[in-house]
């Protein structure tokens, strides 16, 4: 029986950072996963009629990130510094800023052209200005060969993962980090660290 | 003794809940406000590309909300343990989860786009958020306090901007059904210091 319960959908989304969190700190956990047909019936029981949630301590805690950065700091993966933890979430805020137009032509457009449109001006406009600064913010720490913040692994470096899947899962790019090495190179170190490279070798496909 | 530069528009708008954050604190800092043309000559040397930014000691920082959390625990505005900051940062989140629909609002150029934004946002988003927000609030302690604990929070000065957009995005009609959080927003700008914040701040339109 474990201290933490996870729920949320058969797939990465919102959820997968808090899965991200558990398997770097390697704390165990239960990983609830709804299947969309029995969401219906759920969402009426949930706070705030969404997912994830984590159930802890007698409570329905949601909002991912919130959820993520209070599992991050019991676990020593949130910085070690009051400066580092807000350079931590400055560099989580930066990559929600990347993913909140995904979801304009993932989720919410239905009309195909429009869609494409939508997709067009992130790639051409949107998404290079936000990679410029997060690979401004990652050579802000040293020369940027380690990880966003400080001298280890943070949330901040799984949360990056989340972006990455993002770009192939939703947004479909193929070599979406081809003109930022050192992003590239952040990306390769971060799925090597122990607990994660544990996870992905065992983590199944899934549309999103 | 720290020093704090904030650089931002002559705006409420992203810098306003840091400014709110140092008055409840009472903690100086230089409040510095740029033009339009001057940011386009500095953007580019600055580390980040963006706006706001808070300089503590010369170093600099962007993102009002992760800025917003770092001062509001360093003030003691952020719960008392580790789980009232939990639930300050849910209901931040939740914040940001309506800001989003009032920005695509904004932006959408389409004016038949836009007029569907709107009355989707007017008759489902907003009532739904309200809806929540109500639900959060109700759950401490009946919901006559603060939305956190027994203490104002950055949840409840954070809130004060969010009124502020969901009026100007046309929501306050919406708003009005929920005596609690209009209670609320009311008891936490009759706060001494914000009280004289509020009257001293520069008049802008956003």
């Amino acid at each position: 029986m474990s201290d933490y319960k996870l729920v949320y959908f058969d797939g990465q989304g919102r959820g997968e950072i808090i899965r991200l969190i558990f398997a770097a700190a390697e704390v165990a956990y239960e990983d609830e996963r709804i299947p969309m047909d029995k969401w219906p019936q759920l969402k009426a029981s949930t706070p705030m009629g969404g997912l994830p949630l984590l159930e802890t301590q007698g409570q329905q805690l949601f909002q991912s990130l919130a959820i993520s950065r209070f599992l991050a700091r019991k676990f020593g993966l949130a910085g070690k510094s009051e400066l580092d933890q807000v350079r931590v979430d400055i560099v989580v805020d930066t990559i929600e800023d990347i993913i909140v137009p995904i979801r304009r032509f993932w989720h919410l457009e239905t009309d195909e052209q429009r869609k494409v449109a939508l997709r067009n001006v992130y790639l051409e406009e949107t998404l290079p200005n936000y990679l410029n600064n997060l690979e401004a913010i990652l050579k802000s720490n040293g020369n940027g060969d380690g990880f966003f913040v400080g001298d280890g692994v943070t949330w901040a470096d799984l949360f990056f993962l989340c972006l990455v899947s993002r770009f192939e899962l939703q947004v479909k790019i193929t070599d979406p980090l081809e003109k930022y090495p050192k992003l590239k190179a952040l990306y390769d170190r971060v799925k090597r660290v122990t607990g994660v490279a544990k996870y992905l070798s065992t983590r199944k496909e899934s549309a999103f | 003794m720290s020093s704090y530069k904030l650089t931002y528009f002559n705006l409420r708008g992203r810098g306003e809940l840091i400014r709110l954050i140092f008055a409840a604190a009472d903690v100086a800092y230089e409040d510095v406000r740029i033009t339009k043309e001057e940011w386009a000559a500095m953007k580019a040397n600055t580390p980040f590309g963006q706006l706001p930014i808070l300089e503590i000691n010369g170093k600099t920082f962007c993102q009002s909300n992760a800025v917003s959390r770092y001062l509001a625990r360093k003030f003691k505005l952020a719960g008392k343990t580790d789980l009232e900051e939990l639930q300050v940062d849910m209901i931040i989140d939740c914040f940001e989860d309506i800001v989003k629909p009032m920005f695509f609002l904004k932006m959408e150029t389409d004016e038949t786009r836009k007029t569907e934004l709107q009355k989707k946002f007017l008759e489902e988003q907003l009532p739904a958020f309200l809806a929540n927000l109500d639900k959060i609030l109700k759950s401490n302690k009946g919901g006559d306090g603060f939305f956190v604990g027994d203490a104002l929070t950055w949840a409840d000065l954070a809130f004060l901007s969010i009124a502020g957009w969901i009026k100007m995005s046309g929501g306050e009609a919406v708003a009005e059904k929920h005596p609690k959080l209009k209670a609320l927003k009311a008891r936490v700008e009759a706060l001494p210091k914000i009280a004289a914040w509020i009257a001293k701040r520069p008049v802008t339109d956003l």
